[in-house]
């Protein structure tokens, strides 16, 4: 009987490894980025910034984020705190070029934004305008490898063909989601260790699997960022016209 | 015979495992070279600092400056800027840096502002965004000669700051053509760690050599002089052993402990020596040695008490290291005496079979002097007292009235010094690397409320009028600098009468695919930079109704600095306390206490002003140092009157023994004032010295006194010989500690110096003039000590 039992282990073992043919570094990159991929998206964001102290202060935000192609467009507005209720930003990325605007609901008015670097901080977070685009790369931006695996995991280290902001992120994939369980950001040189980005929490919006809770945490300062998505809806059909300087000012 | 043999034996070999045990710790010792280590941790300064830097993180900060003989904005210079910038950003311990060469600039574009590389090559374009906003540039990033230009780098809390330093002075040794610093106190307090070691072991050696000298002159003898230098090696070596053992930091004030017992333990050994010398006819020394440590264990062991009370009296002090200098010191004079005692005889058992030779040339010379003196005395000795207690009357209150505090870690090092010159030279050329941290919590009001601001900029305004204030780093400029590129121009205010939108994606009434708007693709906005250089204040000029929405408004636009204010505001939307940073040319405590008194009288009563920083730390130490000071002066006059009381049973005679300490006092304050020599750490630990030292010329002579066998000629050819013996060795000891290269030491020694020379000249001459003037003054109750 336990004679059997091996033999059945030792086929389903055999078999595992001569039929499952294993996924390339790029392979799984390129499903992180479907899995999170949407023609448009809705979502609904509570920010919790972490003082080193332990002092929380929270944001609330909204996004509505619509791609199409590599040109994307999305708008985010400030629910809170009330000194900053209604301020409005948008970004468009049209082949690559980026414009951003901003409505300062206390002069009613619009003023074009131009930063010359994305790795600038996103609303006094620990997250850059790049990191809220996205954590990961695209196959044919950054080169991956597949540097570890286990039962759960996949470990893939990206070098950005482009080096702006990082130098390399190590991004821990979950096999059953596909969703980046952690994801280290390191500097320039590659070497130093700049930020940690953990998902807390997954959730699903229908059959898609979302990280509903990540935590973003800069290594020298022990500053931390938490994001909550409250609601989100994706892949909805959304009008251009919402991503209008009009729309932006005067919200018809 | 033998049995004794193998006891002084042992008893060396006993003290040189010891020694050699001492010695062996002094790898482990630990320095800390901050005048953290000094003040309490539990003073109001260093909860402050700990409370900004939980909310502002670390107040450390290092300056990099960097100086062209020509010009720093030339291409050629800011790409070795633009390197050395990069190089120390990827540093572990920076938070934060800031030069021209990373620096994002805010100016406005025909649609609103554009965040532009302040440097991206094109130089031109520098000089105009310098121009733009020259308050903020100038003076802090690039010097009015365009010479000197300034990396600025906050560091994170718990930085390891001598790895750091080490490193960023690897990356500036690489830099050619330019005169490269780093500044900061994080600079000096490791210039410090690093230099007191080095002192230690600079200063043993030279108070060694110089004693070593004394006692040769005294003794003339090279056997001699060896055996007597071998307990005062052992007292200092246990010392240093004790330290190891016990894990005692090793600061400013406990290096002086080895050296301290070098000098102070001389005197005991000179004493057994001398007496040994008088009665020794030559061969088996034992029973003279016996007779000679017989009659020597009383004066010195109460001249080990005296001067080990005088350590004592640091237990009195606030101040850690001072208590922790204390006990070690006191132990140390205990252990100088039991060794002289003890392992010196020992030694000269081992050692001596001859006798020495007698000096009767020198006696007859002394002899002669000491009758001409004794007759001045006897002559003009009411005149000497009376010049005396005048000298005492007038010079001891007037001096202590003009002492200077100061413990400005930088004025530790000589003003030759290149980190002094350094300093110096950026302080003319930039703000000043010194600074006091201001954290402002408006209770009641909104922080970035209008009148808030307007009260904090006044404040500002104020303190920037005094000479010392370089400059002072807000976040006032940030928001009138965002006004000014953001807010509307005088004809743009219109009051809008629509209802405001707000925005919620996830409302019932906001449906996605029902979008009724049209698409307006001509939709333009406003040119930036059209708005006034202020802080918005007026709400109908906004077109806005109150403070509160002109504070929405300040916040609108502080989003936009991201977490790039951090180190003024806590919050960049909401925040309850800002931090302002004045920095300041110079370090003087007159100063500081001025701004610091000066500072919360500029804002509300009920608002909570708290001042921190590197600067409010050396102040409070200050006042500390002061307090110290005066409760050991106070706590060492009494333990020594004390000590005296229950040596000679007579109040009278232990007020009059304080009179050679009252004089090494007066002599010390009256040096310290003409030479504006400043109280700090270190010379606040003399007076308690004084005082244990000077009692013992006093008891010497007051003892002699009371042996009414003997007459004046006679104590003065033997006590008096002794004490200027005595004196002379330990004015020269401390002589060594010029050697220093840290000031307050090198003070010390010249301070000590004087006060042994005042203390035994007094004691020599006031005591016996009032012996021969006023001998019912000097009539002891015991008829023999």
């Amino acid at each position: 009987m336990k004679r059997t039992l091996f033999t059945v282990a030792l086929i389903a073992l055999v078999s595992t490894t001569l039929f499952a043919a294993p996924l390339t570094a790029n392979e799984i990159m390129t499903k992180v980025l479907d899995t999170q991929k949407a023609d448009s998206a809705a979502m609904d964001l509570k920010l919790t910034l972490i003082e080193t102290n332990g002092t929380q202060r929270e944001r609330r935000i909204q996004t509505l984020t619509k791609s199409v192609g590599d040109d994307t467009s999305s708008i985010t507005v400030f629910l809170s705190p009330e000194s900053v209720r209604n301020t409005r930003f948008l970004t468009k990325e049209t082949n690559g070029q980026s414009e951003q605007y901003i409505y300062l609901p206390a002069l009613k008015r619009v003023k074009r934004i131009a930063a010359s670097e994305e790795g600038g901080s996103f609303m006094g977070s620990d997250f850059s305008y790049a990191d809220m685009a996205s954590t990961t790369y695209d196959t044919d931006e950054a080169v991956h490898t597949l540097i570890a695996e286990d039962g759960d995991t996949y470990t893939v280290q990206s070098v950005p063909n482009k080096k702006n902001v990082y130098g390399k992120n190590v991004v821990v994939v979950d096999k059953t989601t596909f969703l980046p369980l952690r994801v280290e950001f390191y500097d320039l040189d590659g070497k130093t260790l700049l930020k940690t980005l953990v998902t807390e929490q997954q959730d699903y919006v229908g059959d898609r699997p979302i990280t509903k809770v990540i935590v973003m945490t800069t290594v020298a300062s022990g500053h931390a960022t938490r994001i909550e998505i409250l609601q989100a809806r994706y892949d909805m059909p959304i009008s251009d016209n919402y991503f209008t300087l009009k729309y932006l000012e005067t919200g018809r | 015979m033998e049995k004794k043999r193998v006891g002084d034996y042992i008893i060396i070999g006993l003290s040189l495992a010891l020694c050699i045990i001492g010695l062996m710790g002094i790898p482990k010792l630990h320095v800390d070279s901050s005048t953290d280590a000094f003040i309490p941790l539990d003073a109001p300064v260093v909860k402050t600092n700990e409370e900004i830097e939980d909310i502002f993180g670390s107040l450390d900060a290092l300056v990099v400056s960097l100086k062209s003989s020509t010009t720093m904005l030339d291409d050629e210079h800011l790409k070795i800027l633009g390197t050395v910038t990069e190089k120390i950003e990827k540093l572990d311990g920076v938070k934060q840096i800031s030069s021209l060469a990373n620096m994002q600039h805010l100016e406005p574009s025909s649609e609103g502002v554009e965040a532009v590389t302040m440097y991206d090559g094109d130089l031109d374009a520098l000089r105009e965004r310098i121009d733009s906003w020259p308050s903020f540039y100038r003076g802090t990033f690039i010097s009015e000669d365009e010479q000197t230009a300034a990396i600025l780098v906050q560091l994170t809390l718990g930085a390891d700051d001598p790895t750091l330093l080490a490193n960023i002075r690897a990356i500036l040794a690489e830099v050619d053509g330019l005169e490269t610093s780093v500044l900061g106190l994080p600079v000096v307090t490791e210039e410090i760690r690093l230099s007191l070691l080095n002192d230690l072991a600079i200063l043993i050696p030279i108070v060694a050599a110089l004693l070593i000298i004394i006692l040769y002159l005294f003794l003339r003898s090279v056997k001699a002089t060896i055996l007597s230098f071998v307990p005062l090696l052992f007292s200092s070596s246990l010392a240093l052993g004790i330290m190891a053992a016990f894990n005692i930091t090793v600061t400013m004030a406990t290096m002086l402990v080895p050296v301290l017992l070098l000098i102070v333990g001389s005197a005991y050994t000179i004493h057994i020596f001398s007496h040994f010398f008088e009665e020794y006819e030559g061969g088996d020394p034992g029973p003279v040695l016996s007779m000679v440590v017989k009659r020597n264990v009383y004066p010195i062991a109460a001249a080990a008490a005296t001067t080990a009370s005088g350590f004592l009296a640091q237990l009195s002090s606030p101040l850690g290291p001072f208590r922790t200098f204390g006990v070690l010191s006191f132990f140390g004079v205990v252990i100088c005496a039991t060794s002289s005692l003890v392992l010196l005889p020992a030694l000269i058992r081992v050692m001596y079979k001859n006798p020495p030779k007698r000096r009767e040339k020198e006696e007859r010379n002394s002899s002669r002097i000491i009758g001409k003196a004794i007759d001045f005395l006897t002559r003009h000795g009411k005149l000497v007292l009376l010049f005396a207690l005048l000298f005492l009357v007038i010079v001891l209150p007037l001096s202590y009235s003009k002492l200077e505090n100061g413990t400005n870690m930088l004025s530790f090092f000589r003003s030759s010094s290149p980190m002094v010159q350094q300093t110096k030279q950026y302080s003319k050329d930039m703000q000043g690397s010194f600074s006091l941290s201001v954290m402002v919590t408006p209770k009641g009001a909104m922080t970035l409320a209008p009148s808030t601001l307007t009260t904090l900029e006044k404040a500002i305004d104020t303190i920037s009028e005094d000479a010392y204030v370089g400059g002072i780093q807000s976040i006032i400029p940030f928001i009138k600098r965002m006004n000014q590129l953001l807010g509307p121009s005088e004809d743009m205010i219109t009051e809008v009468a629509e209802e405001e939108v707000f925005f919620d994606f996830f409302s019932m009434d906001m449906g996605f695919d029902d979008f009724d708007g049209s698409y307006d693709d001509e939709w333009t906005t406003d040119a930036g930079g059209q708005g006034l250089y202020e802080i918005p204040s007026d709400p109908a000029r906004y077109g806005l109704s109150s403070e509160e929405d002109l504070a929405g408004l300040i916040a609108q636009y502080l989003l936009l600095y991201s977490s790039s204010l951090d180190t003024f505001i806590n919050d960049p939307l909401e925040p309850d306390s800002t931090l302002f940073t004045v920095l300041l040319k110079e370090s003087d405590e007159k100063e500081l206490a001025h701004l610091t008194a000066l500072i919360p009288t500029l804002f509300p009563d009920e608002w909570e002003i708290k001042i921190g920083g590197g600067e409010a730390v050396s102040l409070a130490l200050t006042e500390l140092v002061t307090k110290s000071q005066i409760i050991s002066i106070f706590s060492s006059f009494i333990a020594v009157w004390l000590l005296v009381l229950l040596t000679f049973r007579s109040p009278k005679l232990a007020t009059l023994s304080l009179i050679p300490c009252l004089f090494a006092l007066a002599a010390v304050f009256l040096t310290m004032a003409i030479f504006s020599i400043k109280l700090d750490i270190i010379t606040s630990l003399l007076a308690a010295l004084c005082i244990g030292v000077g009692v013992d010329y006093a008891i010497h002579l007051l003892a002699a006194f009371g042996r009414e066998d003997k007459d004046m000629p006679y104590i003065l050819h033997t006590t008096g010989k002794a004490i200027l013996a005595n004196a002379a060795s330990v004015a020269l000891g401390f002589a060594g500690l010029l050697f220093s290269r840290f000031t307050p030491i090198a003070n010390l020694g010249l301070l000590f110096c004087i006060a042994m020379v005042a203390a035994s000249f007094s004691a020599l001459t006031v005591l016996p003039a009032l012996k021969i003037h006023y001998p019912a003054l000097i009539q002891p109750r015991r008829k023999k000590s």
